[in-house]
């Protein structure tokens, strides 16, 4: 319906900047932590930002709170996470743990204390499920470039949540996601699927846009994560999409953390494969 | 042999109005009692009565565009003054006149007679009661010179849209699905084509529109904020005729004549867009979209047969529909929508020598989306839909002079398609979403009560007794431990999973507490058994209608209104001011934590919440219905709330359509014998939204943080439009007609659709946000040739 709306557009109608006063809000702590399969934890922390606003980089290094006690707990085991310099995740400094690491069947907590002010948030990390295969076939326009699908076959039980990334080896320093934030398999539940990926996130600003290109090697991580968590991603994925869309829910955002912060903490349990592109 | 009058003793004059050439009945004709002043109006099947006449006193009747008839009132043998006019006696007490009226000259809409009076009143109409006739729908200036029937409506007090182009109107504060629409007795479930741009029926198959906005008669149900009760028009009954519209965006041709001659007579209209045939010039071949478009056409039809003087019986049919296409050669990206209403409606009216009418109506209407989308080998579909056929039968009955008795029933039974979603797995295609039909039946009887002791005091009471049923087949989905559905209750065909009983009370009074002092009161309660979920940001076709279940109970409402309905006969002006105030309950909404239209195998019912809404306000009206220069002034002040506990953390919230102040100025000029003018100036509050305060960064992107539902104002909305008629001239056998319009003369920058732009430049790490609008409708001037031959 979007496009319903381009196209009368494209009759004589503006756009045009909304003039309207809107009020200063109260600034909210954001706190976004993960740990994978076999990985550590890492967490960041930040403030948000108004809107109608530009920022910098050094804008961006403002929003970060260097001060929070972070910490990850496994069963009887508890760890204080580290502020490092990891441009990998981001060009801000992040919180990282050292010792404990993610396996299968384990629960985490993270709690984030800033001041006064205590956010804590749990998870499981599940089995992983991996593909089945990956193949390339070109887009209709240009046949070096096109989309990698991929063939997962689902347990049979129901419940089970997926978040696919990909990574461009020698182009891409991180994973990027796909178009489709996170999906369940209430469509395919205990069969075997398959579906056509594109790149999102921050690497599709060139020339090759969303598509992959013939001659890369692309690593895909294909994970599995909690209902909470895929609820939640869903709905941030949502929020995204209410930039434009007349479908999304526009409402104060969701959060998975206690005691007033926004954001989440989610376990993965990821399984890399490579697909190298003729 | 008829039975002598008795002297002194107030007469009931009641018949129908019928154009003498055409043999069409007509709606809105005004009949007066030259002695006491006291009038009525036909209504849409060109009936009328009027209480408290006596012998030798003058009945006046009128309509513009036909010559005003005057009539002796005489007993049995009495000549009337025109010999087209002719008196029947049926008995002591009522006397029932056919009135055939004599069209002044052949009009077409936007034409008009001038310096005539309409005789009918504001003030004698019950409260909360507005014709319209299909000559004063014309005096609002047409957008693309088509006139609209929706547009013309938002210029009376109390009726409001969301925004420019907005498919829906709201009344006093009410929700879009709380507005019974009716063609014919039958339900039109979605108003517009093109966002609302033309309403669905067109223009030129109407004879009649009558909104209630409160003391809805107990005739009426199923809705808790306004009935429209359009009526069709009649075909002519003399001579085959038509009318050709041109006009930039749509075209529209009629054709009717009688099959029978002053029997049987048929009408029919069809109507359609150019948007599809402009759309490629717009989009290059060279872009990705090339290829995409949307149309709309429509199709009314009517045959009537007059049986006998006291007999008629006419079958009307509507379908209508939007298609929209996009296509997307990069992505290999197909998207098609197409949705429409149908509706079929057979109608017969009866009136006995006693001067009883029996009215019956049995119609089926229906309401479908579809929408598919294929993306490379991947396939979505998305449909739904809600159908009801409707049997109503009513009676008529003048017990005695000061008295109406109508009451009757209706059974209905629904079938709703809430949404069904399909998915290409494979080979297969693959149905999820709430593919379960639902089925309802309702079942109500009624009876409304006039009664006007004297001529300064009027009651109208009613009580309608609504029994309503959801029954199977149906699967009832359980839960699982993580919250989805795990399990599923069968229900067999015919049982009943939910049942609902509800008694629904209306008053109304007119009293005249001194002379050219009118007040009017009106209380009432009502149920509506059926809900249409909103969802959207923006308007769209995607009403998803669902019925009460057992998880979902019946909306309430109850509305008060008071008026103060003053004479200003002696300045040529009429008007009123009134106030209301509304509540209702078991309001739907989306919970806020439902992901929209997940791809979840779920019952739409388990994913709502509910709450409850009110509003008040107050609503002025003045009209200049004589001279050269003739229009209205409306303004309504609203406010209008909702309060759900699992929205907006339980704080109340402003809807969509709360508007604060509403004002609209309708003027029509007669320039000369051949032109005249008309000028539409609106202005209304900006509508609440909802849009973000901050934004943060997460899972590497940026996220936004809304407000607090609807409690940001868009700028005010206002704008000004003119046309320009040039009077019909006839050239042999066609009747020619110009119409000059612009639409948004000062070209102000209405928000149509409100979205927020987000730029991260990855590489220089810089980001902005903005909130940006787009506004659909700036200055358009457009030029209409109407032809009828």
């Amino acid at each position: 319906m979007v496009y319903l709306l381009i196209i009368l557009a494209a009759m004589p109608a503006c756009v045009s900047d909304l003039d309207i006063k809107v009020p200063s809000t109260d600034e909210r702590y954001i706190v976004e932590g993960w740990i994978e399969l076999g990985g550590y934890a890492h967490v960041m922390v930040s403030r948000s930002l108004p809107y109608n606003s530009t920022v910098g980089t050094a804008d961006l290094f403002n929003l970060l709170v260097d001060e929070a006690q972070v910490k990850i707990k496994c069963e009887n085991t508890e760890e204080r996470l580290m502020l490092v310099e990891d441009t990998m995740y981001s060009i801000l400094p992040i919180y990282r743990g050292y010792r404990i690491r993610g396996e299968v069947g384990k629960s985490y907590t993270l709690e984030v204390k800033v001041g006064d002010q205590t956010f804590t948030s749990a998870d499981n990390l599940l089995d992983p499920i991996g593909p089945d295969s990956l193949w390339f076939s070109p887009e209709a326009l240009n046949d070096s470039l096109g989309y990698i699908h991929i063939r997962i076959k689902d347990p049979p039980a129901p419940g089970n949540y997926y978040r696919i990334f990909t990574k461009r080896l020698g182009l891409d320093i991180d994973y990027n996601g796909i178009s489709i934030g996170a999906l369940d398999d209430h469509l395919f539940n205990g069969t075997t699927f398959s579906f056509p990926m594109i790149r999102s996130g921050p690497s599709t600003n060139t020339a090759d846009g969303h598509f992959f290109r013939k001659g890369q090697r692309v690593v895909v991580k294909t994970c599995i994560i909690t209902k909470q968590y895929f609820d939640f991603i869903s709905k941030v994925s949502n929020e995204l999409g209410a930039t434009l869309s007349p479908l999304s829910f526009q409402a104060p955002a969701i959060t998975l953390m206690t005691g007033g912060a926004l954001g989440g903490f989610g376990c993965y349990a990821g399984i890399t494969d490579t697909l190298e592109i003729h | 042999m008829a039975p002598a009058l008795v002297a002194q003793k107030p007469l009931i004059l009641s018949g129908t109005v019928r154009d003498k050439v055409s043999g069409a009945f007509i709606s809105e004709a005004n009949i007066l009692n030259g002695s006491t002043n006291e009038g009525t109006a036909s209504d849409g099947k060109g009936a009328w009565s009027l209480k408290n006449c006596h012998e030798n006193q003058l009945l006046i009747v009128s309509h513009v565009g036909f010559r005003t008839d005057t009539i002796h009132i005489k007993k049995e043998g009495a000549r009337v003054k025109k010999e087209d006019t002719r008196v029947k006696m049926e008995d002591t007490r009522v006397l029932h006149y056919e009135i055939l009226l004599v069209p002044e000259t052949l009009q077409i809409a936007g034409a008009r007679i001038l310096g005539q009076a309409e005789t009918w009143k504001i003030r004698d109409l019950p409260p909360g009661q507005i014709r319209l006739s299909v000559n004063e729908i014309s005096k609002v200036p047409a957008l693309f010179g088509e006139q609209d029937l929706l547009n013309s409506l938002r210029s009376l007090p109390g009726i409001q849209s969301v925004s420019e182009g907005s498919g829906y109107f709201y009344v006093r504060g009410g929700n879009a699905d709380q507005n019974l629409i009716l063609l014919d007795e039958a339900v039109i479930y979605n108003p517009s084509h093109l966002l609302g741009l033309f309403t669905v029926i067109n223009p030129s198959a109407v004879r009649s529109l009558t909104l209630y906005k409160s003391g809805i008669p107990a005739n009426f149900g199923d809705r808790l904020a306004s009935v429209i009760e359009l009526s069709s028009r009649d075909g002519n009954f003399k001579k085959f005729s038509g009318e050709v519209s041109i006009g930039l965006l749509a075209s529209k041709i009629l054709i009717e004549g009688p099959l029978v001659k002053d029997k049987v007579s048929v009408l029919f209209t069809l109507r359609r867009t150019q948007l599809d045939l402009i759309t490629p010039l717009l989009i290059p071949k060279s872009n990705n979209i090339h290829g995409s478009g949307y149309s709309f056409l429509d199709f009314n039809g009517k045959i009537v047969w007059n049986l006998t003087d006291r007999n008629k019986i006419w079958l009307s049919a509507y379908t209508g529909s939007d298609s929209f296409l996009l296509k997307d050669k990069q992505f290999t990206l197909s998207d098609r929508m197409s949705w429409g209403n149908s509706l079929f409606s057979l109608n017969s009216v009866n009136t006995t020598s006693g001067g009883m009418e029996m009215r019956t109506s049995m119609n089926w209407s229906g309401y479908a989306l579809d929408f598919t989308q294929l993306y490379h080998d991947y396939y979505i579909g998305l449909n739904t839909g809600i159908s009801n056929f409707k049997f109503k039968h009513e009676f008529l009955i003048r017990p005695t002079a000061k008295q109406l008795i109508r009451t009757g029933l209706e059974l209905q039974q629904y079938r709703f398609k809430p949404y069904q979603t399909n998915v290409l797995l494979g080979n297969e295609i693959k149905a999820i979403g709430d593919s379960i039909p639902y089925r309802a039946r309702e079942a109500a009887i009624f009876i409304h009560h006039e009664w006007a002791p004297g001529p300064t005091f009027t009651m109208n009471t009613g009580i309608r007794l609504m029994y309503y049923q959801h029954r199977g087949p149906f699967d009832r989905l359980v839960n699982d431990r993580q919250g989805f559905p795990a399990d599923t209750i069968h229900y067999p065909k015919g049982k009943t999973l939910a049942d609902y009983l509800r008694i629904e009370p209306r008053i109304s009074l007119s009293w005249q507490f001194r002379p050219g002092q009118t007040v009017k009161i009106s209380a009432s309660r009502q149920y509506q058994p059926i809900h249409m979920v909103p969802i959207a940001t923006t308007t769209l076709p995607l009403d998803l209608w669902i019925p009460s279940t057992d998880l979902v109970a019946p909306q309430e409402g109850t509305t008060f209104s008071l008026g103060w309905y003053p004479d200003l006969d002696k300045s040529g002006l009429e008007g009123y001011a009134e106030g209301f105030y509304r509540y209702f309950s078991n309001q739907v909404e989306f919970a806020e934590d439902q992901l929209l239209l997940n791809l979840v195998k779920d019952n739409l019912d388990r994913q709502l919440t509910f709450g409850t809404g009110k509003a008040y306000g107050f609503e002025l009206f003045i009209r200049k219905k004589t001279g050269k220069t003739q229009g209205w002034i409306g303004y309504t002040w609203t406010e209008s709330w909702r309060i759900f506990p699992e929205i907006n953390q339980g704080k109340p919230f402003h809807p969509r359509n709360d508007r604060t102040h509403d004002f609209n100025l309708v003027l029509e000029h007669s320039f000369n014998s051949r032109w005249e003018g008309s000028l539409q100036f609106v202005y209304a509050t900006g509508q609440p939204i909802t849009i973000p305060l901050s934004v943060y960064i997460m899972n590497g992107t940026v996220v936004q943080n809304f407000s607090e539902r609807n409690s940001i104002r868009l700028p005010a909305y206002h704008r000004v439009d003119i046309a320009l008629s040039r009077k019909p001239v006839q050239i042999k056998k066609l009747q020619s007609t110009w119409t000059f319009s612009v639409y948004n003369l000062y070209n102000r920058l209405n928000p149509f659709f409100v979205y927020y732009d987000l730029q991260w430049d990855y590489e220089k790490n810089l980001l902005s946000t903005r909130t940006r609008q787009i506004s659909l409708l700036p200055v358009l001037p457009s030029v209409t040739w109407t032809g009828r031959f």
